[in-house]
């Protein structure tokens, strides 16, 4: 499948902490530029890529639909799978630099999945940039306080 | 680009707030429905993998209020295969066939005058398996001595596509620095809170 006619950019910029005793990560900040083309209407476009980001976010620290040896999901309700919320939501900021597609008739690229498919990746590495100083790198996700903990033991 | 030059209205702020904000969204089950509607539920796989032995109705008729009990078997000439883009991927109808492959798979589907004689009705298909080894991991699933989901044909591996764009092999070998890294990602799916 090639949907290059309709690919957008981005740059993700995160700001992350980890607490030093419970090893709860939290984003402090996200930062997002997106190049979407023309955006037909840019409320929607900013909604979709706030919604990204916490979508992203999910999966980079919380969300995981996990399974038992027989194939018993063990994350089947809210209180086992955990989402986002407003409370977990960042602060963000959202700009754009929406250049005219030359492949599109009204010059639109696509912004349908933007951050969510960014923000796994930049999270987990700003998580890899706080922590630096430990030598640890997150190549999985979701990066869980038990996962941050593990790591931190493991390098000690 | 100025807004003069946008082939198309420029639309700010959504419409749709205060109905939603002040309760008056109005869903799916707010819709009126006919009085003889009919109320389905399911009986669902409690395994991860299994061969379904048998599926008796017998004592699921017998309930109070339950109409009917369709299996795959009773809905297979009115039911397409789900469209899919894996060429490859076996039919499937949405309903369980000679085998289960994931727990909650749907097996039968009861459908009964009321919500709750549909439960009881569900409640009594017996169903009978034989249970399969599951396959929940998908390096354990690539095994040559997995246990296949769907043995006619012969791998767990559905579909695998490889994709190449200009020339990475001679880009690598001009490389100062060439990393190589495994990542484990989450399956994580958009999640409903409302159903």
């Amino acid at each position: 499948v090639n949907a290059a006619t309709t690919y957008g950019f981005m740059a993700d910029l995160v700001m992350v902490e980890v607490d030093a005793l419970t090893f709860v990560p939290r984003v402090l900040k996200y930062a997002a530029v997106h190049d979407v083309g023309v955006a037909i209407n840019p409320q929607l476009v900013r909604g979709q890529i706030a919604g990204g980001i916490v979508h992203g976010l999910g999966g980079a620290l919380y969300e995981h639909l996990d399974y038992d040896e027989g194939g018993q999901m063990l994350s089947a309700s809210f209180m086992d799978y955990l989402c986002p919320t407003a409370c977990e939501a960042p602060h963000m900021v959202i700009d754009h630099h929406d250049a005219r597609s030359p492949f599109t008739e009204l010059g639109t690229k696509g912004c349908g999945e933007n951050s969510a498919m960014s923000a796994p990746a930049a999270i987990a590495s700003a998580l890899d940039d706080a922590l630096s100083r430990y030598k640890v790198t997150f190549n999985e996700l979701p990066v869980t306080p038990t996962l941050i903990w593990q790591k931190l033991a493991g390098a000690a | 680009m100025t807004q003069s030059d946008r082939p198309y209205p420029q639309i700010e702020g959504r419409l749709e707030d205060a109905r939603l904000l002040l309760g008056r969204g109005r869903y799916i089950d707010d819709l009126p429905v006919a009085p003889s509607t009919l109320h389905a539920a399911f009986v669902r796989s409690p395994h991860g993998h299994a061969e379904i032995l048998s599926i008796d109705k017998t004592q699921a008729l017998r309930v109070a209020g339950v109409s009917a009990v369709y299996t795959l078997q009773d809905l297979a000439s009115v039911l397409d295969p789900f469209p899919s883009i894996v060429r490859s991927a076996p039919a499937y109808r949405g309903i369980a066939s000679d085998k289960v492959r994931y727990v909650g798979e749907p097996v039968a589907v009861v459908l009964a005058r009321d919500r709750y004689a549909a439960e009881d009705g569900a409640n009594a298909v017996e169903v009978s398996y034989e249970a399969l080894p599951a396959v929940v991991d998908v390096d354990a699933a690539r095994e040559p001595d997995a246990s296949l989901l769907n043995a006619e044909l012969g791998t767990n591996i559905v579909w695998q596509s490889r994709y190449c764009y200009g020339n990475p092999d001679a880009a690598f070998a001009a490389a100062d620095r060439v990393v190589s890294i495994e990542l484990k990602f989450p399956k994580y799916n958009s999640t409903p809170i409302t159903g």
